[in-house]
C-alpha cells in the first residue's frame, strides 16, 4: 500500500510537470506556422488572440507579400499608452497600404538593445526595423542600410527632420544609416521652490554662477544640496564631462578620430571640475559618491537637490508624479566653463549633445520589404504621428512643422529644449565608442572611490585619464 | 499495470535497435541500457559542446563590431587574444588573471559562509517541533527572490549614509556612516553579504534533504546501543550527508563563480576593481566594447584555470564513485 | 527519542537570529512595496503615505499576470526536462562502468565553469544555423528557452542526482533483478520512488534556475514568452531613458512574483521531507 501511495505522490508531481511540458509543446507548432505570416504577435495579444491573428496572416498570404516587423524599445514609462499607440498606429498604416502587414515587439533596456544589434549582425536574421540609441557602433558593424538620396525623399527628404539630429545619423551626409523619430536634448533641471527661498532670481548661465548658486542652495544640515553627481553611473559621467570639455575647447577623440584625447587639458578640467562639486565647493552631498543616474533623480524628486544640469524630457512624467511636480522647471545648461567670464579660445558653446532614437534598417531587408520599411518610416516621421507620438509617450517630435501651430507643443519647457537642440553638437562618431565610455566611466569610478576612502591626491585625476587613454589608443590601432 | 508492460517493449526494442553489437550478447537486464543516456549526450552536444567549440574558435579571432557581420571570415590572429587577456585585459585594464582572482575568492569566501549556516538551518528544523512548517517556510524566503531583485535591494540597503546599513551601524557606533559598500574595497564584502543572504538556502535544502533521507531505524538502533546525540551525529548522520555535503560546496562554489546579474545590478558597469568578477569582465568586453575574441579568450583561460582544482575535489572526495557495479 | 534541553535552548536561538537576519531585508522590501515610486531610497525608512495602489497598476504598468504564466510555463518544463533526463544518465553513470564515463562526469561539472555570458552569442549562432536549416522559427519560442536552460540545469541536475544514486544501496535493485524484473519494472519500482526526494530537490533547482535568468531569456524571447525575469527588469530600465525608477511597483511586482514559487515550494516539500523516513532502505 506504501509503495502505491508514493507512486500516487509521484505521479501527481510529475503530472504537474508535464502538463506544463505539454502546454509548451502544443504551443510549438502554434509558432512555427506563424513564421511565415507574422513572426512576432503583437504584445498583450492573449494565446487565442494570437492564434486567429496567425491564422488570418497565413491566408492573406498569397494576397500581402510583404510582411515588416518593428523592433522598438519599450516606454518604460508609459507601455500602456505605448501599445496602445503603436497598434493603432499600425491599423491606420495597414489600411493605407493594403499590401503591408506590419507586427511590433519590444527590447526593455539597453543591455538587451546592444545584444540584439549583435545577434541581428551575427546571424542576419531579426526586424526589418529595429529603434537604436547609439547610431556609431550600429555603423561600424556594416549590418545597416545606407541611405540613398532616393530613400531620403521616400521618406519626406532631409528638411523635414531637425538638422542637428541628423548629424548623429551616420559619419557624414551621405554615409546615413539612422532615421531620427524622437528628439531628446539635456538641459538643467531646477527646483522653483528652493530657489525662491534661497532668493536666486534666475537660472545660472554660467558654471562660476552655478557653483555660487548652488553655495547657496546648499544646507547640509538639513540634507539639502545645491546639485548632485553619479559618477556610478555608466553613462552619466561621459555625458556631463564631453559637454564641459567641449566648452573648454577639448574633446575625448581628435577629430578623425585616430587618436585618444581623454588625457588632454580640458578634460582633465573639466573631471576636476564634476569632482570638486563634492571635494572643493561641498555643494554636492559625499553620498553621491557611489551613486547612479536613477539615485540621484529619486534625490531631486525628494527635494535634496536643487540643481540637476543633464537631464533630458523623459525626466518629466516621474517629475510629475512626484513631490517636486509644482516646483520643477528646465532651463539651458550653462556653457562658459568655471572662472571665466567667456568661452576660451576653441571653446563651443554645448549644451547638449545629440541625443535621442533613431530607426535602422539591417542590410538583410532588401526589395519590396525594403521599400515597405521605408513606407512605414515616412508614414511615422510624418507630422499627424508625430504629434500623436508626442501626446501618448511624451517624446519629442524630431519633425520641424509638428510644432508649427500646435498649442500643445508650445509650452515654455518645450520652447527651451527645442533652443537647446539647435545648441546640439555630435559626439565622436567612433565604432569604438563602446570603450570610450567604459574606460571613462572607470577612471570616474576610481576618482570617486579615492575620494570617499580619503586617498585622493592632486594628480590622480590625470594619471587615471592617462591609464584610460592608453586603453583607448590600444583599440583606435 | 498493463501500460507499463508496454512500456516494457517499448524500451527493449529501443535499447537493441540503438545497443551496440557487444551490448546484444550480454541479454540480462544487467546490461546497461544506453537509451537512457542518449538524451542528456545529445542536449550536452547540441547545446553545450558546440557552442563552445564555436566560443574556442572565437578566441582565435579577432571578432569585433568591425567582423561581426562575416564573423566565418573574420582574420585569424592566433593566440593573440590570449596574450591580451592576461596582460591587457577589458577596456578597464583589468586582465582576466584579476578578474579570476576576484571571482575565485567571492566564491570560496561566500560558500565558506553559506555552508555552515545552511547545515545548521537543516540540522534544527530536521526534527519535528511545534511550528516547524512555518520555520521552513520562512527559511526558504530569500531563494524565492530572482537574484536582481535581490542585488536591488542590497543596493538600497548598502547606500551611503542614507541606507539602512549604514544607518544603523553607526546607530550601534560599529562603522562610520560614511562606509562607501557601493564603490572601492568594500564593494568586494557588499557582494558577498548581498549573495550569501540570498544562497545559502540552497546548502540548506540540499542537506535537509539527505538528512531526510537517513532512515530513523538507524538512530533507534544507535540508541539502543547507547550511543549519546554527539556521537550518533558523527556515527550517523555525518557520513549520510558527506557527499551530497561535498557535492552541494562544489555546486555552490561554481555557481558563484559564475555569478554575473547580482554586481552587474548592484555596482553597474564599470564596477570597482574588486567586485570586477570574471563574467562581469567578459560581458563588458564582449558585449559592451564588442571584444567578442577577447572575451572568449578570457572565457576559456578561466575554464582551464578552474578545471584543476575542480576535478581534483571530486577525486579528493570521491564523488560519483561510489555504488558503481 | 528524546531531544536534548541544551539543543531545544541552541535551536531556539538560531533560529532566531537567522530569522531576523531574513525577515528584515524582508521587511525592508515590504515597506518599500508600499511607498510612493519617487519616496524609495530617500533614507527615510517609512513613506509619507501607503502607496497600495502600487499592487494595482503593476499589473497594468508592464503585462505581469501574463509574464509570470511564461515563467512558469518555462521553468516547470525546464525543471521537469532537466529531472527526467538526467535521471537516465545518472542512473547509468552511477550503476555502470563504461568507456568514457570518467571524461563524461567531469566534463559536465566543468562544463559548470564556462561563463554563461560566453555561451550566450555562441548559442544564439547555433540556434539561428537550426532555424535556417530547416526553416523553423525558434527564437521566441518556449521551447527554445526551455532547451537553453538546459544548458545549465542539466548538468547541474546529472551531478544532483548521481550522488543521490550513491546514498542509496544497490542490494535492493540486485534483489529485485534476482526476482527477474525488467528493467523498466525495476526503475519505476524501486529506484523512483527512492530517489523522489532527489528528483524534487533537482527539479526545485532548475526550476529556479530558468526562473532567475535574465540574460538569455532577454534575447531569446519575443513579447509573447518573456519571462519575469526581463519583465522586472523593464520597471529598472525607466532609468536608463534618464526617468525615475518605480520603485515602490517594482519591489511589489517582485514580491508578488515570489508567490508562484512559494506555492511549488510548499506543495513540494512533502515530497522532499517526507521521503524515507518510512525505513523503506535499509543498509
Amino acid at each position: 500500500m506504501r509503495k502505491h501511495a508514493k507512486r500516487a505522490l509521484l505521479g501527481a508531481a510529475m503530472g504537474l510537470g508535464s502538463s506544463f511540458a505539454l502546454v509548451a509543446c502544443t504551443t510549438m507548432p502554434q509558432g512555427v506556422n506563424t513564421s511565415n505570416g507574422s513572426a512576432e504577435v503583437k504584445p498583450g495579444g492573449t494565446s487565442t488572440a494570437s492564434a486567429t491573428h496567425a491564422n488570418t496572416a497565413h491566408e492573406n498570404a498569397s494576397i500581402s507579400p510583404v510582411t515588416i516587423s518593428l523592433s522598438l524599445g519599450l516606454i518604460t514609462s508609459n507601455p500602456q499608452g505605448q501599445k496602445k499607440m503603436v497598434n493603432d498606429m499600425i491599423a491606420k498604416f495597414e489600411k493605407q497600404n493594403p499590401g503591408i502587414k506590419v507586427t511590433w515587439s519590444t527590447w526593455d533596456s539597453a543591455s538587451q538593445e546592444d545584444t540584439d544589434i549583435e545577434t541581428m549582425t551575427a546571424t542576419g536574421q531579426g526586424p526589418t526595423i529595429m529603434d537604436v540609441g547609439p547610431i556609431p557602433t550600429a555603423y561600424a558593424t556594416h549590418g545597416f542600410h545606407v541611405l540613398s538620396a532616393a530613400d531620403w525623399k521616400a521618406i519626406g527628404g532631409k528638411s523635414r527632420y531637425f538638422a542637428k539630429q541628423l548629424t548623429m545619423s551616420g559619419p557624414s551626409a551621405s554615409q546615413e544609416i539612422g532615421i531620427p523619430w524622437e528628439i531628446n536634448p539635456f538641459a538643467l533641471v531646477y527646483n522653483k521652490k528652493m530657489f525662491q527661498e534661497a532668493g536666486i532670481k534666475s537660472p545660472p548661465t554660467t558654471w562660476t554662477q552655478f557653483v555660487k548658486d548652488a553655495q547657496k542652495l546648499t544646507k547640509p544640515s538639513k540634507d539639502q544640496w545645491g546639485t548632485g553627481i553619479d559618477p556610478a553611473d555608466s553613462i552619466d559621467p561621459w555625458h556631463i564631462n564631453w559637454v564641459m570639455a567641449k566648452q573648454l575647447g577639448g574633446d575625448f577623440l581628435n577629430s578623425n578620430y585616430t587618436k585618444a584625447t581623454l588625457n588632454s587639458k580640458p578634460v582633465q578640467t573639466a573631471l576636476s571640475f564634476w569632482f570638486d562639486w563634492v571635494n572643493k565647493f561641498k555643494i554636492a552631498s559625499p553620498n553621491d559618491l557611489d551613486y547612479k543616474s536613477t539615485d540621484l533623480v529619486s534625490a531631486f524628486q525628494n527635494q535634496k537637490i536643487a540643481m540637476l544640469p543633464m537631464q533630458s524630457y523623459a525626466f518629466v512624467p516621474s517629475l510629475n508624479a512626484s513631490a517636486v511636480k509644482n516646483d520643477w522647471a528646465y532651463a539651458p545648461m550653462p556653457t562658459i566653463p568655471y572662472g571665466m567670464s567667456k568661452l576660451p579660445k576653441g571653446g563651443t558653446p554645448v549644451q547638449t549633445f545629440t541625443s535621442g532614437d533613431f530607426l535602422v534598417i539591417p542590410t538583410y531587408v532588401q526589395g519590396a520589404q525594403y521599400q515597405a520599411a521605408l513606407k512605414w518610416i515616412n508614414f511615422f516621421t510624418s507630422v499627424p504621428q508625430q504629434r500623436e507620438i508626442f501626446n501618448s509617450i511624451g517624446y519629442l517630435p524630431v519633425n520641424v512643422d509638428a510644432y508649427k501651430n500646435y498649442k500643445p507643443l508650445e509650452t515654455p519647457t518645450i520652447s527651451m529644449l527645442e533652443q537647446a537642440e539647435n545648441h546640439a553638437y555630435p559626439y565622436p562618431f567612433s565604432g569604438n565608442w563602446g570603450n570610450v565610455e567604459v574606460a571613462f566611466g572607470g577612471a570616474a569610478n576610481q576618482i570617486a572611490d579615492e575620494i570617499a576612502t580619503k586617498t585622493y591626491k592632486n594628480g590622480d585625476i590625470a594619471s587615471a585619464l592617462n591609464a584610460a587613454n592608453e586603453q583607448i589608443q590600444n583599440t583606435l590601432q | 499495470m498493463r501500460g507499463e508492460g508496454v512500456q516494457v517493449d517499448f524500451a527493449e526494442t529501443t535499447a537493441t535497435s540503438t545497443g551496440a553489437k557487444a551490448s546484444r550478447k550480454r541479454r540480462s537486464a544487467n546490461r546497461m541500457p544506453m537509451w537512457m543516456l542518449f538524451p542528456t549526450l545529445f542536449l550536452l552536444l547540441l547545446i553545450i559542446v558546440v557552442p563552445f567549440l564555436i566560443a574556442v574558435y572565437t578566441s582565435l579571432i579577432d571578432l569585433n563590431q568591425y567582423t561581426l557581420i562575416h564573423w566565418v571570415r573574420a582574420p585569424f590572429v592566433g593566440l593573440g587574444n590570449f596574450i591580451d587577456a592576461l596582460k591587457q585585459g577589458s577596456a578597464l585594464g583589468a586582465s582576466a588573471l584579476r578578474s579570476v582572482w576576484v571571482s575565485v575568492s567571492f566564491s570560496l569566501v561566500t560558500t565558506a559562509i553559506i555552508t555552515p549556516v545552511g547545515v545548521m538551518a537543516a540540522l534544527m528544523v530536521n526534527k519535528p517541533f511545534r511550528g516547524r512548517k512555518w520555520i521552513r517556510a520562512l527559511f526558504l524566503l530569500p531563494y524565492v527572490l530572482p537574484v536582481f531583485v535581490i542585488a536591488l535591494v542590497w543596493r538600497l540597503l548598502f547606500l551611503n549614509g542614507t541606507g539602512l546599513i549604514d544607518q544603523v551601524l553607526s546607530w550601534l557606533h560599529i562603522a562610520n556612516k560614511s562606509t562607501y559598500w557601493l564603490i572601492g574595497p568594500h564593494t568586494f564584502w557588499a557582494m558577498v553579504i548581498a549573495d550569501a543572504w540570498g544562497s545559502w538556502p540552497f546548502i540548506y535544502l540540499m542537506v535537509l534533504a539527505a538528512l531526510q533521507s537517513i532512515s530513523t531505524d538507524q538512530y533507534e538502533s544507535a540508541y539502543m546501543d547507547g550511543a549519546g546525540p554527539v556521537r550518533s551525529f558523527f556515527s550517523i548522520t555525518v557520513p549520510n550527508i558527506r557527499s551530497i555535503l561535498g557535492l552541494a560546496v562544489l555546486l555552490s562554489t561554481l555557481n558563484h563563480f559564475n555569478n554575473f546579474t547580482l554586481p552587474f545590478i548592484m555596482f553597474g558597469t564599470p564596477p570597482s576593481p574588486q567586485a570586477d568578477v570574471l563574467p562581469l569582465n567578459v560581458y563588458i568586453t564582449s558585449f559592451q566594447t564588442f571584444n567578442f575574441g577577447l572575451g572568449a579568450a578570457m572565457s576559456i583561460i578561466t575554464l582551464i584555470i578552474m578545471m584543476i582544482p575542480a576535478i581534483f575535489y571530486i577525486r579528493m572526495l570521491k564523488i560519483g564513485e561510489g555504488a558503481t557495479r | 527519542m528524546t531531544q536534548s534541553k541544551t539543543w531545544v535552548r541552541i535551536r531556539f536561538a538560531g533560529i532566531v537570529i537567522l530569522g531576523l537576519i531574513i525577515i528584515i531585508p524582508f521587511l525592508y522590501m515590504v515597506i518599500m512595496s508600499l511607498t510612493p515610486d519617487s519616496e524609495v531610497g530617500d533614507g527615510t525608512l517609512f513613506p509619507s503615505h501607503w502607496a497600495w495602489g502600487n499592487y494595482v497598476t503593476m499589473w497594468s504598468n508592464i503585462g505581469l499576470g501574463q509574464y509570470l504564466m511564461n515563467s512558469v510555463i518555462i521553468s516547470a518544463a525546464t525543471g521537469f526536462l532537466a529531472t527526467v533526463i538526467a535521471f537516465g544518465a545518472a542512473y547509468v553513470i552511477s550503476r555502470f562502468k563504461f568507456r568514457g564515463r570518467k571524461v563524461l562526469l567531469y566534463s559536465l561539472i566543468t562544463m559548470q565553469t564556462v561563463p554563461q555570458v560566453m555561451m550566450l552569442l555562441p548559442l544564439f549562432i547555433v540556434i539561428v544555423f537550426i532555424q535556417q536549416a530547416f526553416g523553423i522559427r525558434l527564437v521566441g519560442q518556449y521551447y527554445t528557452i526551455v532547451t537553453t536552460y538546459l544548458t545549465f540545469a542539466l548538468p547541474f541536475a546529472c551531478w544532483l542526482l548521481i550522488s543521490y544514486f550513491e546514498n542509496i544501496p544497490i542490494d535492493l535493485e540486485e534483489a529485485a533483478q534476482v526476482d527477474g524484473a525488467t528493467r523498466l519494472q525495476l526503475l519505476f519500482r524501486v529506484v523512483l520512488p527512492l530517489m523522489l526526494p532527489g528528483m524534487v530537490v533537482a527539479f526545485v533547482f532548475s526550476f529556479l534556475l530558468s526562473w532567475g535568468d535574465v540574460l538569455f531569456a532577454s534575447v531569446l524571447t519575443s513579447n509573447t514568452t518573456r519571462t519575469i525575469g526581463v519583465g522586472l527588469q523593464a520597471f529598472l530600465s525607466a532609468g536608463d531613458a534618464g526617468g525615475g525608477v518605480y520603485w515602490g511597483q517594482l519591489m511589489a511586482a517582485s514580491l508578488t512574483s515570489g508567490i508562484p514559487i512559494v506555492v511549488i515550494f510548499l506543495l513540494l516539500q512533502r515530497y522532499i521531507l517526507g521521503g524515507l523516513t518510512s525505513g523503506a532502505v535499509k543498509s
